[in-house]
């Protein structure tokens, strides 16, 4: 492993460790992403040889793609993983969506309120993610531990010093913290990883024809649809809900070429996913509670 | 020797730090297009072709305000070295966000305003720099278009860079002017600058070192004990952080307590490995039970232990700080409780000296206090190891970070 990649490895293990030494009732979002898939990996290896102590969480919106399922149920039971899935039944029940709702009242329901529901059913006082500052430029502004209030919401204004890996991990009733082991990690060395250690991802990440349907400059995809759309060889860079996550043109069917293309893509990585540029943006829905 | 150099860019309120990160970004091709449309966009909202500082500048009331609220961090390739920038706030209430910032990285970048020239609060971030063990100095003398690139300014500001660092020890420093608004000096040389014949920024950076690791037989910080039970069997595995030289299989350790044990198994990165490097991820075996627990102490070489900390720290919080109030310090993986019994005055940043007398610890300013702590540690300078030679000071009723420090350090004195 290249030197970059190890440090990277040695700081997300140290975090992962951290979680689960300074907290009574750590969980590890799984959204069965490229870098949730990094995460599970890096917490088994932070364990190994022993079994991983931390159980995953799915929060299930009830839109994510059908391969994301099938996929999230099998590589927890390979990695030794105790998983629980959340979803808000209720809304999902009434037809929450984004067409009528808006994408603002929709993640609201279904992936904030379900995490901040599920947080509190399972009594976690933390919750591991696989967000990275270079994602977004609100995210460039976490920390490695990031203190929620007892509602759950985010104040960037007021974060915790964390000099030198001295993290204040005191909490009090209510309260909570999210961790982001891979804080410094890039997109480029998310998939240089991914190709180190030979993790397994979703197919969806890897070109391949899939029906879509063209919104102004965005290729949606077409899953649980009557309707028709074109069929084009595409890939998707990010995964959410198939309703708000875009896909790219693209031929890239290996990890070679997803890293060559990562190498020179004109546009931002989270520039397909359509939550991070409505009249709400990703540091309001932070403030609310969203991970 | 660490692989990715970590650099802090610091300096005053509209010195231009996140301008000057966003034009090294931008003329370094490190930016997406959909990116620099919107530097576009929000440029154009303010009368501006582009606005640089926008790409760091992602909280709402930063970009409302044009400030710099919390540390930004920004990832960048050169020359086939990661750089990871943290772009720090330089308002003075925002001094422990700077501090984060800082302490992540061993090079500043530190700003200065070519019309404006120093100012206190470039004094108090280079004081931080150096009291956190910067290694390196870019002073950046910034807006040179602004004053005609005129080399007489220059020159004057770069002598009082120059006596900021003697007076502060730091050997290695860098002088350039620049201006971030235009890119003079940046990533390309200006006409306007023909006069200056050192480096560019980018050249500067390309040649700084990254961090060099030391080889003492520092403390090792049982960070946790890891436990499994399976078919009556236990095991039972140390997770560790320590710096300096490596621990091998087989290597002889001592507790606090003087018990002796020795390394059975070794893991790092998912491994088993025969050597354990320095760093963070350290995980072992132990030939023994030994009764060991999250925040004790492992020693290669009989260690100094004492329960009274000597530490040079910036005050973080909110409130005033006193002598004789408790806190909880976090010092190595444990927390411990302690009392401020002495504090000294704060440092004048006119001159880097601590002052006359004493009055209180208020926010951003820099003390040296005498901590009494309920138990015993080992204790280390800063610069001989990080690990058992830092902490900080929690308040144990609101759990606010009230400062930050590092141990044994002789960074300021009472007199110029």
């Amino acid at each position: 492993m290249n030197a970059r990649l190890r440090e990277l490895e040695s700081e997300a293990i140290f975090i992962i460790r951290e979680t689960q030494a300074a907290f009574k009732n750590p969980v590890c979002l799984y959204s069965v992403g490229k870098d949730s898939s990094v995460l599970i990996h890096l917490i088994a290896k932070a364990f190994f040889p022993l079994r991983p102590p931390i159980p995953l969480l799915h929060i299930d919106t009830g839109f994510k793609f059908p391969e994301m399922l099938e996929f999230r149920d099998r590589r927890a039971a390979e990695l030794g993983f105790q998983l629980t899935v959340h979803r808000n039944e209720e809304a999902i029940a009434a037809s929450m969506n984004p067409h009528d709702h808006g994408i603002g009242a929709c993640c609201g329901a279904l992936k904030t309120q379900a995490l901040l529901d599920a947080l509190e059913q399972g009594g976690y006082d933390v919750a591991l993610g696989g967000a990275r500052r270079d994602e977004e430029a609100s995210r460039a502004k976490e920390r490695f531990f990031s203190h929620r209030d007892a509602l759950g919401g985010w104040e960037p204004r007021s974060q915790r010093p964390e000099p030198w890996f001295h993290f204040n991990t005191r909490l009090k009733d209510g309260e909570s913290m999210r961790a982001f082991p891979l804080s410094n990690w890039t997109e480029a060395d998310i998939w240089d990883y991914i190709a180190e250690e030979g993790i397994e991802l979703v197919p969806l990440y890897f070109a391949d024809v899939r029906q879509v349907k063209r919104s102004g400059e965005q290729l949606i995809p077409l899953v649980n649809t009557e309707e028709s759309g074109e069929a084009l060889s595409i890939r998707y860079r990010t995964l959410g809900c198939y309703h708000c996550t875009a896909a790219i043109e693209s031929t890239a069917s290996t990890l070679d070429d997803i890293i060559a293309e990562t190498a020179t893509a004109t546009l931002s990585e989270r520039s397909s996913r359509l939550i991070d540029h409505g009249v709400s943006t990703m540091e309001d829905k932070k403030r609310e509670g969203y991970f | 020797m660490s692989q990715i150099l970590r650099i802090a860019i610091a300096g005053s309120v509209d010195d231009g730090k996140s301008t000057l990160l966003g034009r090294l970004l931008h003329d370094t091709g490190s930016l997406r297009v959909d990116q620099i449309s919107k530097m576009k966009k929000v440029g154009a909202s303010k009368g501006l072709q582009i606005d640089l500082a926008s790409v760091t500048d992602g909280l709402k009331a930063e970009q409302e305000q044009g400030i710099t609220i919390d540390v930004a961090y920004r990832y960048l390739d050169l020359a086939g070295r990661r750089v990871i920038f943290a772009d720090t706030p330089g308002h003075e209430q925002y001094t422990r966000n700077m501090f984060t910032g800082a302490s992540s990285a061993w090079a500043s970048l530190l700003l200065v305003d070519a019309v404006r020239g120093l100012r206190d609060q470039t004094r108090r971030h280079s004081a931080i720099a150096a009291l956190q063990g910067h290694q390196h100095l870019v002073f950046c003398i910034n807006k040179l278009d602004a004053v005609e690139y005129s080399q007489t300014r220059f020159e004057e500001l770069a002598a009082q860079c120059q006596t900021l660092a003697d007076q502060l020890g730091i050997k290695q420093i860098t002088l350039l002017p620049v201006a971030a608004l235009n890119g003079a000096n940046v990533v390309e040389r200006h006409p306007s600058l023909a006069w200056f014949k050192g480096p560019t920024l980018l050249e500067t950076l390309q040649s700084l070192s990254t961090q060099a690791t030391h080889n003492a037989p520092s403390p090792i910080s049982i960070q946790s004990v890891l436990t499994e039970h399976d078919q009556g069997q236990t095991q039972r595995l140390l997770s560790l952080r320590f710096s300096g030289q490596p621990l091998k299989v087989g290597d002889t350790l001592q507790d606090a307590h003087g018990n002796s044990l020795s390394i059975k198994r070794a893991f790092a990165g998912g491994q088993e490995v025969e050597t354990l490097q320095a760093g963070l991820d350290a995980l072992i075996e132990i030939d023994r039970e030994v009764d060991l627990t999250r925040g004790d102490w492992l020693f290669r070489q009989p260690p100094e232990l004492s329960n009274r900390l000597d530490v040079t720290l910036c005050w973080l919080g909110q409130q005033i700080g006193q002598t004789r109030q408790n806190v909880v310090v976090r010092h190595g993986d444990q927390w411990i409780r302690g009392r401020i019994l002495e504090a000294s005055p704060a440092i004048d940043l006119a001159n880097l000296c601590y002052h006359e007398s004493y009055e209180s610890m208020t926010p951003n300013s820099l003390h040296r206090v005498q901590i009494q702590l309920a138990k015993s540690v080992p204790v280390s300078a800063f610069d001989q190891d990080p690990v058992s030679g830092s902490c900080i000071l929690v308040d144990p009723v609101t759990d606010q970070t009230l400062a930050a420090g590092v141990i044994n350090s002789n960074m300021f004195t009472q007199e110029p």
